[in-house]
């Protein structure tokens, strides 16, 4: 995300920081995800299933079958993570800004756990990375709001395009969390 | 366990998309939003046609209620926090014409969470975690999160709730710290936008407007609501009377025949350049302007920016996430002029040119004194009329560095030649800009052109007011906010004369008295006769203008204006009338708009 930069092209260089601020979102780092997640792995989302928690709130419940553990402990290969909203019957609840995953869908995701020890999301959407492989060269890649190549954006790139997000190969993505991991 | 778990036991994985950017469509094309007449759904155990329930919606005045947790943000300020709080409710009820109403119903105790089953609407800061909602979701990174719960099959609303993170962000109310900076978020415009969606709203592709998917810190572009949203929210909770006296533009958006989604659609007025409002196309290509005033418009197409790009003003994924695959290879449009009348539907289609953009607009150079000094951003940025010889510019690292011609939609702006400049990787085209002093406010956009190529910001210019009036009362906010901890309030407003001194707000404002202070009014203190002659002496407001009159006979004389208007320096003000030195002579002081 850019921030505010001053430059007085006839003298000396003046630089002054402040902040740009999504109101939905400030962007987080892919260090400081994996700095506050208890629970960062790399797997693919089995199930999803609306449900009510016992004060009858709607939230979704997802099954992430865990293929790597990149950070933390957790105690079987099958994670479950809840977030709120879904659809249940007639009724529907939504969260602005809320994380989705889709069945059969490969991520590397970033959590904190609950009293329960359920994964929730860390920065609602922020927290998820999809993973996509690049058709050409076989890569795996990742993505997430605000870091990454879209994988659909390939083939649309052309010399007058504006500047895209930078590919994050799922090794830098890897290598970027553990590196933080201490 | 709540009742409404009984209704719906019926499990479902229903997928329901937003099909407009504004507000959120079912697949019957009804919008996402409170229900207030009837009142809708009837929740149990309420009786049918009550309603949900009366912690929800008062069944009586048809007020949405919200409860707001007595500790605010901090200590120190939670009154005002509050009251920030309550003054953003306050602004959406007060667009013109709606029966959008709100309801403070009281504090609820710090510590209490997101719950949309419970039956409350509440607003609060989150100060210990950033997990909330039972321990299901974590807001890390996010100003605020707004929760709806509501019924698809016809989109009524049936409770929502706000979160503040109050963990990692600081929080101020001051409208007039204008030094706010680094991580102070001001309270009121983060609580604008949120509860732009809990009445039904999503984000907008105008870069001026509260539903603007980001903004920067401090007081911001955001506070205040833009056309944008009132048209909205007139749409959403209008009066039979308002959408009967507004327009409807609609159309759809076709590149080779087919349908183009995730296309942004603005509608400008004629005759100001101001942006009244902004769409994004639906799957089916199609857009919609409701609750439009009649007039003449000029209307454009322009690809959002790729979901794919690092640097960017709005992106489809920044509207919802249904957007994050918006068509975005197609070429902006030339200006189409449509006039519409009141309670008339005016259709114009657009056929836009297959391809990617020549070049585009990522960033907006913030208005500088200085021709050397470049600030920017990718937010929005305002100039004041009056200003002159300003240096304002749009970026990005694909747009022309000589050749192009930048214009600034609207009236009252003289804009030079443009000149080019390549900093940091980005091409800047910049020109001196001079702000009449009766520019009208509003939002305006940048177009830069290089022979058939443009590129257009929409709406990432904003005009000030000279006097700010985001409750739409007339009055001055600084004014009322200046006497009042909460000027929405009905106290606040023009009309009322809360001193009960006979001087209403308005007339108090006029004469730069305290609205609040019954023996602060304009009233003559003392006439002083001496050997110069006479002086006046009344209670002033610092900078206002007075005229004083004066007449000798009290029934046959006219009153006659003497000498030239005073300009109060201090909270008495005085004027010697050097002709009145033998006679009798009446006066009397005006204090002038």
């Amino acid at each position: 995300m850019r921030r505010w930069i001053f430059l007085f092209l006839l003298f000396p260089i003046c630089t002054q920081v402040a902040v740009l601020r999504a109101t939905q979102f400030d962007p987080l780092s892919i260090e400081q995800l994996s700095e506050q997640a208890t629970v960062v792995v790399k797997g693919t989302v089995l199930t999803k299933s609306c449900q009510r928690d016992p004060r009858g709130r709607i939230y979704t419940k997802v099954e992430l079958q865990v293929a790597e553990v990149w950070k933390g402990s957790p105690t079987t290969n099958r994670f479950t993570i809840v977030h709120g909203g879904g659809i249940l019957g007639s009724e529907k609840a939504t969260v602005s800004g809320q994380v989705d995953y889709d069945i059969g869908e490969e991520v590397v995701a970033f959590f904190v756990l609950n009293q329960r020890g359920e994964g929730v999301t860390l920065g609602l959407a922020q927290g998820k990375f999809s993973v996509w492989k690049d058709a050409k060269t076989g890569e795996k890649l990742a993505r997430n709001l605000f870091h990454g190549e879209q994988a659909s954006s390939e083939e649309n790139i052309s010399k007058n395009r504006l500047a895209t997000q930078p590919r994050l190969t799922l090794a830098e993505l890897k290598r970027r969390v553990q590196g933080g991991v201490q | 366990m709540n009742i409404r778990t009984v209704l719906f036991a019926v499990f479902a994985l229903a997928i329901f998309c937003a099909r407009a950017f504004v507000v959120e469509l079912n697949d019957t094309g009804d919008p996402l939003r409170w229900h207030l007449n009837p009142l809708e759904p009837t929740v149990p155990p309420n009786p049918d046609g009550q309603g949900v329930h009366t912690n929800v919606v008062n069944p009586n005045t048809k007020a949405i209620r919200y409860f707001l947790a007595s500790d605010g943000y901090s200590a120190a300020n939670s009154a005002a926090e509050l009251n920030a709080v309550r003054a953003a409710f306050g602004q959406w009820q007060a667009v013109p014409g709606t029966i959008l109403k709100f309801e403070d119903a009281g504090l609820v105790s710090p510590g209490v969470d997101v719950d949309t089953s419970d039956n409350t609407n509440v607003i609060f800061w989150a100060k210990t975690s950033t997990t909330v909602n039972g321990g299901m979701d974590n807001i890390s990174g996010a100003l605020g999160v707004t929760y709806n719960s509501f019924f698809p099959d016809n989109n009524a609303q049936a409770e929502a709730d706000i979160v503040f993170n109050g963990v990692q962000y600081s929080w101020f109310t001051d409208f007039n710290n204008t030094n706010a900076a680094g991580n102070l978020v001001f309270v009121e415009s983060t609580a604008l936008h949120e509860i732009g969606h809990f009445i039904g709203l999503k984000h907008s592709p105008v870069g001026g407007a509260t539903m603007l998917f980001r903004g920067g810190s401090g007081v911001n572009v955001q506070t205040g609501l833009a056309g944008d949203e009132v048209a909205a929210a007139q749409w959403l909770y209008g009066q039979t009377s308002t959408l009967a006296s507004l327009g409807h533009l609609q159309g759809q958006v076709t590149m080779n025949g087919s349908a183009v989604f995730g296309a942004a659609v603005f509608a400008e007025n004629s005759s100001s350049g101001n942006l009244v409002a902004g769409t994004v196309t639906g799957a089916d290509g199609s857009y919609d302007l409701p609750a439009m005033p009649p007039g003449q418009y000029r209307m454009r197409v322009s690809p959002l920016d790729p979901s794919s790009a690092s640097d960017f003003l709005v992106r489809g994924r920044d509207i919802t996430s249904d957007y994050n695959t918006a068509e975005t290879s197609f070429l902006p449009t030339a200006t189409v002029t449509i006039m519409l009348t009141a309670g008339a539907t005016a259709t114009q289609n657009f056929a836009v040119t297959s391809g990617n953009p020549a070049f585009g607009i990522t960033d907006i150079r913030s208005p500088s004194s200085t021709a050397g000094s470049f600030q920017w951003s990718s937010l929005p940025v305002t100039i004041r009329p009056g200003q002159s010889n300003y240096f304002i510019g749009v970026a990005s690292v694909n747009l022309p560095a000589s050749g192009a011609a930048l214009a600034i939609t609207g009236d009252g702006l003289t804009l030079g030649a443009p000149t080019f400049a390549t900093l940091s990787g980005e091409n800047f085209v910049s020109v001196s800009i001079s702000v009449a002093s009766n520019a009208t406010p509003g939002l305006r956009t940048f177009i830069v052109t290089r022979g058939s190529d443009v590129a257009y910001a929409n709406g990432f210019l904003e005009i000030l007011p000279l006097a700010p009036d985001y409750n739409f009362d007339g009055l001055d906010d600084r004014f009322q906010r200046q006497y009042f901890p909460l000027f929405t309030a009905p106290q606040a407003g023009p009309n009322a004369d809360p001193d009960g001194d006979g001087f209403n707000n308005q007339a108090e404002y006029i004469a730069g008295t305290n609205p609040t202070n019954a023996l602060s009014l304009l009233e003559i203190e003392s006439v002083t006769l001496t050997g110069s002659g006479s002086t006046i002496t009344w209670q002033s407001g610092a900078g206002k203008r007075y005229q004083v009159f004066s007449r000798r006979d009290v029934v046959n004389d006219p009153w006659q204006a003497i000498g030239s208007p005073v300009i109060a320096t201090n909270s008495l003000a005085q004027f010697t009338d050097t002709a009145a030195t033998n006679a009798l002579r009446f006066y009397r002081v005006q204090a002038l708009p």
